[in-house]
């Protein structure tokens, strides 16, 4: 009714400690595998704008006679997931047959991992530290992981004549990651930070795109307050419908409970978000009898130990602890920045986080060697995470192309000009955009590396470590002739407007070009106008 | 009792003849059941549990002959009982999950043989695998611009 609907939509109020609640997620991941998980048809990236049903064996359409092979490629990766979790893998697991009749379901059945899946328990630990959540640390549990089959597409269309579904099966047979949570989630900020966290843990660990937008990964959320029963959402394509979802149910629950009408809240439902609300679509009553069965016609998957020894070595190290280093001596960057080297969003075509990351080290390293002691942890920092990728992104040059003309080595001499004040920050700015820019105009192919000393004395960048008295005198003079009149001078004089003198401090570095510093302008200023304060 | 040995056949001239060969039983559940078993001692299913399975199996309701059905199933219930009672005394335990045509002991999977085996695969036409190779939809009753048609009908009983 619109009287409820109102009711639920003024309760905008964030959660209620007398309503607890408790969430649990589970997630499908499509890996990234060369090719499908029972069948060598192309595991297509680009799945969304291939021509459809393109990448299918006979197996993915479950043409009569076929069998399935497995992909052993998937159990690298379920390796990769299960050991940053830090899951339990079972030596022994198995594929078994989930039946339902879809028409995205060739088989009539699904294949995936109900008796003996491929790892049990791990976790995620967030913390305020890192992830923006309330708790100083907070551990999310994990139940299971098993691998699985994707079904097909759909497509819902209406005609005329009939009501039809298109069926594309190039997802068909795609391998899945079923990772599921314990119901640890007690907040929106866990469920958004364990969803940023695990996204980019799979993007690091190179065996999934982590896209929700396209399907690659997706969400199902399982809610219930105050110990009633649980209520799974689906139909969550992106974090903001996650979230939205379980704020709406939430708010929806609460009225129930706070007006005493809780019987359909005694039973398990599973409920489709609709972008503004949720629905029901099943309950109890019509929940399917998947007939589980142990597929008969794969072996088990049957581990050696030295599965799990061989490809721990070929982990990376984890994003918490690259975080953690990086924001410590020396590097000491801040959590944005350090977020910046570590989290991959996929959205930015000129470079990638691990490029970036290993560019800003390697500069780190060649211009502690070039400074000695005396080094500034700030400097690389500023200029690569700044200036640097700030340029790249207005001039679109890809990270790849810029380390050809700017490497490591040649970047940290640019710095040392910075440390050594041989430039001042401005000038660096416009030297860095200067060469940049001459390089993209080149289209990436003047790959020669930038005389720094010759450029600076082209374009007359040095800083003026001596500044000439006469100079200084004439520039201040003209800016105070140019910008002040009789009323603005007696207010900074008596010290009733002071923040002019910066106006004035402004105008003169600006007049310099920044070669003179701001100190040297405020004390002429001061001595000419006779400032006392 | 043997059912005699395999041997091949004449070769099917149509789909007709394919069709009375398949139509005919080779085996009744009284064979196995023994003359002694009444239809009368048969437990049928409940028709709302028949009514459920057709729907699990997206089989219409519409025109189905329950009775039937379920005079069919409780033959076939009363046959898996008679299976399960089969004495299996001396034989090693096995776990209903570990019933499988392949063999149960597989071969271990250790790391070189993990990393061998995803760097030598290599796709096979003959299987379709390669993109493009074939038209999946050709052999299709409906197809519409490469996509399959699902009718409405099949969706229907879906909740």
């Amino acid at each position: 009714s619109l009287a409820r609907t109102k009711a639920i939509h003024s309760h905008g109020a964030p959660f209620r400690p007398e309503y607890a609640l408790k969430c649990g997620l589970e997630i499908h991941t499509q890996l990234n595998t060369k090719n499908k998980l029972f069948s060598q048809s192309t595991n297509s990236a680009t799945s969304l704008v291939d021509a459809p049903n393109h990448h299918t064996s006979y197996y993915d359409i479950a043409l009569p006679g076929t069998q399935p092979v497995l992909n052993l490629e998937a159990i690298l990766f379920a390796m990769k997931l299960s050991l940053a979790l830090g899951s339990q893998v079972n030596s022994i697991s198995q594929f078994d047959r989930k039946h339902y009749f879809y028409g995205d379901q060739p088989q009539g059945y699904q294949l995936t991992q109900h008796y003996r899946p491929f790892a049990r328990g791990g976790k995620i630990n967030l913390s305020k530290e890192l992830d923006d959540i309330d708790e100083s640390a907070k551990e999310i549990g994990i139940l299971q992981l098993q691998i699985e089959q994707d079904t097909g597409k759909s497509h819902y269309t209406e005609t005329d004549k009939d009501v039809i579904t298109l069926v594309d099966l190039n997802r068909s047979n795609v391998p899945l990651i079923e990772l599921v949570t314990k119901p640890d989630f007690s907040d929106i900020k866990q469920v958004r930070a364990f969803i940023k966290k695990y996204q980019n843990l799979v993007r690091h660990l190179h065996i999934s795109s982590g896209d929700l937008e396209t399907g690659a990964m997706r969400v199902d959320v399982n809610l219930s307050i105050n110990e009633y029963a649980r209520v799974e959402l689906k139909n969550l394509p992106n974090t903001s419908s996650i979230i939205n979802a379980i704020k709406y149910e939430y708010q929806r629950q609460v009225e129930l409970i706070s007006v005493g009408d809780t019987s359909s809240l005694m039973e398990p439902e599973t409920r489709g978000w609709t972008g503004s609300s949720t629905v029901k679509l099943r309950s109890k009553e019509t929940t399917i009898d998947y007939r589980y069965m142990p597929d008969p016609e794969l072996p088990y998957i049957n581990l050696a130990p030295d599965v799990i020894s061989g490809v721990r070595g070929l982990m990376p190290q984890l994003p918490d602890d690259i975080m953690r280093i990086l924001m410590k001596k020396p590097y000491q960057l801040s959590l944005k920045d350090a977020k910046i080297l570590t989290y991959n969003s996929n959205q930015n075509d000129m470079y990638n986080h691990e490029a970036l990351r290993s560019y800003y080290l390697d500069t780190f390293r060649e211009f502690s060697k070039l400074a000695g002691e005396r080094s500034n942890a700030k400097l690389p920092t500023n200029w690569i995470i700044h200036e640097f990728l700030g340029d790249l992104n207005k001039l679109q040059i890809p990270l790849a192309k810029a380390k050809e003309i700017l490497p490591p080595p040649v970047f940290a001499q640019f710095l040392k000009l910075l440390h050594e004040e041989v430039i001042s920050a401005t000038s660096g700015k416009m030297l860095l955009f200067h060469i940049l820019e001459n390089f993209e105009q080149s289209n990436c192919q003047d790959l020669s590396i930038p005389d720094f000393s010759k450029l600076i004395e082209k374009f007359e960048l040095h800083a003026i470590n001596q500044v000439d008295p006469q100079e200084l005198m004439d520039l201040c003079n003209d800016v105070i002739a140019q910008h002040t009149d009789d009323t603005f001078i007696r207010n900074l004089v008596t010290g009733k407007k002071k923040s002019s003198l910066k106006f004035l401090i402004g105008q003169g570095m600006r007049r310099s070009q920044g070669r003179i510093k701001a100190n040297e302008f405020e004390k002429k200023f001061k001595e000419i106008l006779n400032i006392q304060w | 009792v043997s059912t005699g040995g395999a041997k091949i056949g004449k070769k099917f001239e149509n789909m007709n003849q394919i069709r009375d060969y398949l139509s005919r039983p080779v085996w009744s559940v009284h064979e196995y059941l023994g003359i002694n078993t009444k239809e009368e001692k048969l437990e049928p299913p409940s028709a709302e549990a028949v009514k459920k399975l057709l729907r699990l199996s997206g089989l219409p309701l519409e025109g189905a002959d329950i009775k039937e059905i379920q005079m069919r199933l409780a033959k076939q219930l009363s046959f898996i009982n008679k299976l399960h009672n089969i004495p299996v005394e001396g034989e090693k335990h096995t776990k209903e999950y570990d019933a499988r045509l392949v063999q149960r002991n597989t071969k271990q999977l250790n790391y070189t043989k993990l990393l061998e085996g995803i760097s030598h695969q290599k796709q096979d036409a003959e299987l379709g695998e390669v993109s493009g190779s074939w038209k999946a939809t050709g052999l299709a009753a409906e197809s519409k611009n490469a996509y399959f048609v699902v009718k409405e009908g099949l969706l229907k009983n879906r909740k």
